[in-house]
């Protein structure tokens, strides 16, 4: 470490039996800790730990009101109603997926809402110098007219933090900074984040990159479960990687994994130098050369951290992808093309997206409408839809899913989160597809539908179905999955063909610590 | 985040009791208030017209204007429905009432041969819409604008700006009359088609377990459109039969109607319209989709342009200014989303015979059209706030 940070007695932020709820779970449950003032926290945890939705707590994005406990900054309580609260604050929050208006310039972007004025009108010359300043300070060799949209990511996310420096930033929280930065770009994240704390700044840093700790990091909080597990110095631990991973994954998987024993088939699926292109320009392709494989009545599990280009694999098995791709698929040993879900449905690929609001339903059609949705065709006679058929159909599949409905023909918008998603796999079940891959199966549904979920996807395999389950979620992968496969920095991290699986193991390779 | 609270607001506001039901009754709900609101208006307009209004032969009169915004309200809703809009109807389908005068008048075409190349003409301007939004993906406001001004253009280029008159023989569309007594059994096998769909989607509920009401979804709709359809018939009986511009418009109603009830291709616009994401990654071919409702729609420019050349017995190249914004109005007070996923063809219908009942009504009180305008403007206000009332999604804004 470049600097060694005294050790200061004074406590920047304080939580205070801090909770939150969405609905019947808890984000949060009875959070307290505290940071001290001018050094890099490091937080790390799992995907749904709840180190989001307390960032989001303190950043004032969730308001005060929507949540239960104390925050205190700098030893006063704090009640932000808003963003704009915290900000005047001094607390700001750089989000993983940044807000920038990518068609204005880096000046305007700069002191959006803050524009220097002269009688009424903004005063250009001021906007650029001080911009220029800011650039400098920096050390980005841009101009202040560059257009934000034509900066490179951790250029943008550098603007970003300018931004907040701009308005005195005393308590900066990055979000997931280096998930979608190259290597390089990430040191230069790193140069500006310790010259920050050399100024007195107190950063909050959620990762998902062990390896990274050690070079930024003065603190580590560990968060499981809404709750937090651990909180050491970087000083006083040999072995930082090894002890967050033994911290965020201490817990017993339980009956939530109702694993059955199979006997695989023959391969129905397997890719060859997978490729997958960014959809934007200068962002490095988010696959990178894959290969694997799935075969029938298997369970293929993909373990990626947020960033790892899992999600876009996933994608681009169904042809659902933006940007290019390149490489071999073959289905049943002959190649395929699959470049629109429609050219995947025709070779009986079927896609479970992690979004369903956005990618799985339509929330005002009825229940019947959206289970048949991707097979209406065979429900046709006589050119119209046959709604006897339909309705019978339908009704079968929400008893054999156990889909809890008032009536089928109700807005499907209304329903639970899982039963939402029994809906989206019973529009798929019904195309009769023989690759079915999920992705996030279970995100945002409680615990007595996700058994209801994973016995489902254990059936689905029975049938002689290959199946992908594509997840953040690593005691699902390792629960469910007969074959584990980890992905980081878009390629294949490691591959486990048979269990029992190490959680650490597979959480070491995803997170890049696999050399430490 | 925003969007984490949106999606928590809108899971926190289920649907009220009505799940037995579901959305339909929403829709059906929508159309009685209408059509009660229809009957006050007309009503007042007796009083205020001293009895002028409600007699068969201004009624009759009311038909030919209602026709031509009604059924190109119906094509909108198409669509409309899959988030699309379309505002060159006023030039496109005056530019087909150009056409069909000019080679009926000035190349002496025979009446079929004019009604095939007006239509040709209308299917010819929809294809290009279709072309330049479903294949090029430029979005359907621009396509349409640069065609309202370019295609009114176009109109004044080939008639050397001068107003042209249609050949005597083609009048027949508007004038022609179906006797009354024929128009009733017209309207009565409408009738008896329409509520025979019903038995059968009743049927279909039941038989699949679902605790469907037969008051529902089989007596209301069947006793309002009959008694819609009674009163059409007795009109039509009581003066000289039900006009021709009518009955195409039946035929539009039934057509586009049955297209987006009942065929996979009109749930498919729904889809669209509702999520189109969600839609593409459910395998809908968008680009198609879209081509064909466009397509459609030209057809309609030629068809409504014909019953307007023969209605006007002229065609200044000029006519039908703002039509595409009543059309549009239409849609959107018979409960059409300007965003997409929701809209009816019979909403569509009766925001078209609302709109055109007040400018007729107004004619009749000797009103300037200036507030007719006003008029206008004010109930679409009223009725799409009323339509948000109802749905209480106005907190999403907030």
């Amino acid at each position: 470490m470049s600097v060694a940070p005294a050790q200061k007695a004074e406590v920047a932020i304080e939580a205070i039996d801090v909770s939150k709820r969405y609905g019947a779970a808890y984000a949060l449950a009875d959070v307290s800790v505290s940071w001290l003032a001018g050094d890099v926290h490091a937080i790390a945890g799992e995907n749904g730990a709840g180190k989001s939705t307390l960032v989001k707590i303190i950043s004032g994005v969730i308001g005060a009101g929507d949540y239960d406990g104390t925050i205190r900054i700098d030893g006063e309580p704090v009640r932000f109603a808003g963003v704009r609260d915290a900000e005047r604050a001094g607390v700001f929050l750089v989000p993983q997926e940044l807000n920038i208006v990518p068609e204005i310039s880096v000046a305007d972007y700069l002191y959006l809402n803050r524009e220097p004025q002269h009688r009424g009108v903004i005063d250009l010359h001021q906007l650029l110098a001080d911009t220029a300043r800011w650039l400098e300070t920096f050390r980005l060799p841009i101009s202040p007219l560059t257009k934000m949209g034509e900066l490179r990511s951790h250029e943008q996310q550098l603007v970003s933090i300018a931004r907040a420096m701009t308005q005195g930033v005393r308590i900066l929280i990055l979000d997931e900074p280096t998930a979608s930065l190259t290597a390089q770009e990430t040191e230069l994240l790193f140069e500006r984040v310790r010259a920050f704390r050399d100024l007195g700044v107190t950063t909050l840093y959620i990762s998902h990159r062990l390896a990274e700790f050690e070079a930024i990091a003065d603190a580590v909080t560990v968060m499981r479960d809404g709750r937090i597990v651990d909180v050491f110095r970087i000083a006083d631990e040999p072995h930082p990687p090894q002890r967050v991973v033994r911290a965020m994954v201490g817990r017993d998987l339980s009956e939530l994994y109702p694993k059955e024993t199979r006997t695989p088939g023959e391969v129905r699926l397997s890719l060859e130098n997978w490729t997958v292109g960014s959809p934007a320009a200068k962002r490095r392709d988010p696959v990178r050369d894959v290969s694997l494989s799935v075969r029938a009545g298997e369970v293929l599990g993909i373990f990626g951290l947020v960033g790892s280009g899992s999600s876009d694999l996933a994608r681009s098995l169904f042809g659902a992808h933006k940007g290019k791709v390149s490489g071999t698929v073959k289905i049943g040993g002959d190649p395929v093309l699959l470049r629109t879900p429609r050219e995947a449905m025709a070779v009986g690929i079927a896609y479970l997206p992690s979004d369903r609001k956005r990618d799985g339903l339509v929330a005002g059609m009825s229940v019947a409408a959206n289970l048949t949705l991707a097979s209406l065709g065979n429900l046709i006679g006589g050119g119209m839809i046959d709604r006897r058929s339909e309705l019978t159909s339908v009704r079968q599949y929400v008893d054999a899913l156990r889909i809890k409905v008032a009536s089928v023909e109700q807005p499907v918008g209304d329903l639970s989160g899982g039963n939402q998603q029994k809906v989206v796999a019973a529009k798929w079940l019904r195309s009769d597809p023989d690759i079915i891959v999920f992705e996030e199966p279970t995100r945002g549904v409680d615990v007595g539908a996700r058994v209801e979920i994973y016995n489902l996807i254990n059936d689905i395999a029975r049938q002689g179905k290959a199946v992908i389950i594509v997840s953040t979620d690593l005691p699902e992968i390792i629960g469910m999955s007969d074959r584990v496969i980890a992905m980081r920095d878009g390629t294949v991290a490691g591959e486990w063909s048979s269990g029992p699986f190490r959680e650490a193991d597979i959480m070491l390779a995803a997170a890049g610590s696999s050399g430490v | 985040m925003s969007q984490t609270q949106t999606s928590v607001e809108t899971g926190k506001t289920p649907g009220p009791a009505r799940g037995l039901i579901g959305a339909l009754s929403g829709a059906q709900m929508r159309s009685f208030s209408m059509i009660a609101i229809l009957i006050l208006v007309w009503l007042i307009f007796q009083v205020l017209t001293n009895g002028i209004f409600l007699t068969p032969r201004n009624l009759t009169n009311l038909s030919g204007q209602v026709a031509i915004t009604a059924m190109l309200a119906a094509g909108a809703v198409l669509l409309m429905v899959p988030g699309n809009i379309d505002l060159s109807v006023g030039a496109t389908v005056s530019f087909c009432a150009v056409i069909a005068a000019m080679t009926s008048s000035r190349y002496g075409l025979s009446v079929p041969a004019t009604i095939l190349v007006t239509l040709a003409v209308g299917l010819l301007m929809g294809t290009w819409h279709a072309f330049w939004i479903a294949i090029l993906k430029v979005p359907a406001f621009i396509v349409t604008l640069a065609s309202l001004l370019a295609v009114r253009g176009l109109a004044l280029v080939i008639t050397s700006s001068e107003t042209m008159a249609p050949d005597a023989d083609l009048l027949f569309i508007s004038d022609a009359m179906l006797p009354g007594w024929v128009s009733a059994i017209v309207l009565g096998l409408l009738w008896a088609a329409l509520t025979a769909l019903q038995v059968r989607e009743y049927n279909a509920q039941r038989a699949a377990g679902i605790a469907a009401s037969a008051l529902s979804v089989i007596v209301i709709p069947a006793v309002f459109i009959g008694i819609l359809a009674a009163a059409t018939a007795v009109v039509a009986i009581a003066y000289r039969g039900l006009p021709l511009p009518v009955l195409i418009l039946l035929g539009v109603i039934v057509v586009a109607g049955a297209i987006l009830r009942l065929t996979a291709f009109g749930r498919r616009l729904y889809a669209i319209g509702g999520n189109r994401q969600a839609a593409a990654l459910a395998g809908i071919n968008i680009t198609a989709q879209t081509f064909l409702v466009f397509m459609g729609m030209g057809l309609l420019y030629g068809i409504a342009g014909l019953v307007l050349v023969t209605r006007l017995a002229s065609a200044p190249p000029n006519a039908g200014t703002g039509m595409e914004l009543n059309v549009i109005a239409a849609a959107v007070i018979g409960g059409t989303s300007l965003l997409g996923g929701r809209g009816t063809v019979a909403g569509a219908v009766i925001g078209a015979v609302l709109m055109e009942s007040l400018s007729n009504g107004m004619g009749l009180m000797n009103l300037p059209s200036a507030y007719q305008s006003i008029a206008v403007g004010l109930v679409l206000l009223a009725a799409v706030y009323a339509d948000i009332r109802s749905r209480g999604r106005i907190a999403l804004d907030g």
